[in-house]
């Protein structure tokens, strides 16, 4: 236990509950039962990774910077789980309605290497990437806030220069399940992350006397309520949470399509035709745009890790600590927040709906995404330290 | 106070998304259309929300 004891914020957590139950009837009542299991899906993901502290753009620096891997290899096991429990249900009925699950696969194009390279570049400029910045912004992190403000900013311009990124060379969605069939895309997925694991310890191992395969098991100092987590439940959990996500909405967990969708409605509100943009012509996008906020999943379940974060927060005691911001940290927040949006957009998502389940859904783009948006970071950790030194 | 302010600026984003929902409505349900369709799961197709928005979108 710490020595100080903090007091849970229960005018924010008062707030959270509040709002989860005024959503919890809108969705309900005026959109659907599916639409309220993907907001309550998202209130878990919110808790989960506020309370482990789940975020990619910490570990993958820690492990470039210092060769500490216990983030990235609670990243490995995560995808290792997912790709075995995806492989059951990706073109399965779902358990929730009639029809089937269908996987995250997106094409292997240029646009994903520039885009994935582009955002792991970023996101350590910004110092969180899709999921990070959206949780930690919802727990009160001023920073993250203004970052992700760009971030649906960049995401909008990404949009608009969709036709370019379009006419570029691209291999088109390539499904490892289908290329080589469940069993096999799964056990060639798995001695991949197998791999990836072996290299990734035998370095930490190398560099760090103090290496423990268990420190990510390390519940010594859990509160289910106030966190820490360990970073194995925080694994585990998103997992679990990306699977019910998958039975629920019909394909995986994706962030980032959102933060595009927000920035189009808002400038569409003040008299730009965002509706006449190649990109917001295609036939999810086009509906998404004519339609309320509220009836696309990906806003929904966003909505609910705002939410499931902020009352993480409010129960550990820690919504808005203060941050120092400079200027250096400032234009590092923007410029972060920016080319995440537009990379995200390039490269069909972030993290989560790229890497995360991309993979999880043996999609190669996940793959490649993976690759380049490490080349990326280990770019990004340099000019980093041009803004926070 | 700046926790206050804070969730202000919260509950003027979530009125934003209030007033979208006032004005356009729910007019295609992108979760619930696949009870009327008869394709075999297609329309949940155009539900995904990567950046192209969809696997239909993925063959160009």
């Amino acid at each position: 236990m710490s020595a100080i004891t903090k007091k849970i914020d229960l005018t924010v957590l008062g707030y959270a509950v509040l709002a989860t139950l005024l959503f919890s009837f809108l969705f309900f009542t005026q959109v659907g039962n599916r639409h309220l299991y993907v907001f309550l899906i998202g209130i878990g993901l919110g808790v989960s990774l506020y309370h482990a502290s789940f975020g990619f753009t910490g570990g993958w620096r820690s492990f470039i910077e210092h060769r500490i891997s216990s983030s990235l290899r609670a990243q490995i096991i995560m995808l290792g789980l997912a790709v075995i429990l995806f492989s059951f249900f990706i073109g399965s009925n779902s358990w929730i309605y009639e029809g089937k699950m269908i996987g995250a696969v997106a094409p292997v194009s240029v646009s994903v290497v520039v885009g994935s390279f582009m955002f792991g570049l970023a996101m350590q400029l910004a110092g969180g990437c899709g999921s990070g910045t959206l949780f930690t912004a919802s727990s009160g992190n001023g920073k993250m806030a203004i970052t992700l403000v760009f971030f649906m900013i960049g995401s909008l311009v990404g949009t608009y220069h969709f036709d370019f990124w379009k006419s570029l060379p691209s291999f088109g969605g390539v499904s490892l399940m289908n290329e080589f069939g469940k069993v096999n895309s799964v056990f060639l997925q798995l001695s991949v992350l197998t791999l990836l694991y072996y290299f990734i310890y035998k370095s930490d191992q190398k560099r760090n006397v103090n290496f423990k395969h268990s420190d990510i098991f390390d519940f010594s100092n859990f509160d289910l309520f106030k966190g820490p987590w360990p970073l194995i439940l925080g694994a585990v959990l998103l997992v679990f949470f990306n699977v019910l996500m998958l039975q629920a909405a019909g394909h995986p967990w994706g962030i980032t399509f959102a933060f595009g969708l927000w920035a189009a409605k808002i400038v569409q509100f003040f008299g730009v035709e965002v509706s006449s943009w190649s990109f917001w012509q295609l036939s999810y996008p086009s509906t998404a745009l004519e339609n309320s906020l509220f009836a696309d999943p990906t806003t929904v379940s966003n909505l609910g890790i705002i939410f499931g974060a902020l009352a993480a927060s409010a129960l550990a005691g820690n919504f808005f600590k203060a941050s120092l911001i400079n200027k250096k940290i400032l234009i590092a927040a923007i410029l972060g927040g920016f080319f995440m949006g537009y990379g995200a957009r390039l490269s069909f998502g972030c993290n989560v709906g790229a890497l995360f389940s991309g993979i999880a859904s043996g999609s190669l783009h996940g793959w490649v995404w993976f690759l380049f948006a490490f080349i990326g970071s280990m770019i990004g950790v340099r000019f980093r330290r041009v803004f926070y030194s | 106070m700046k926790r206050i302010v804070y969730l202000i600026v919260l509950t003027l984003c979530l009125t934003f998304a209030f007033l979208d929902h006032d004005s356009n409505g729910v007019a295609y349900n992108p979760l619930f259309h696949s009870h009327d369709d008869k394709t075999d799961g297609a329309s949940q197709s155009i539900s995904m929300p990567c950046g192209l928005g969809g696997s239909e979108n993925h063959k160009h």
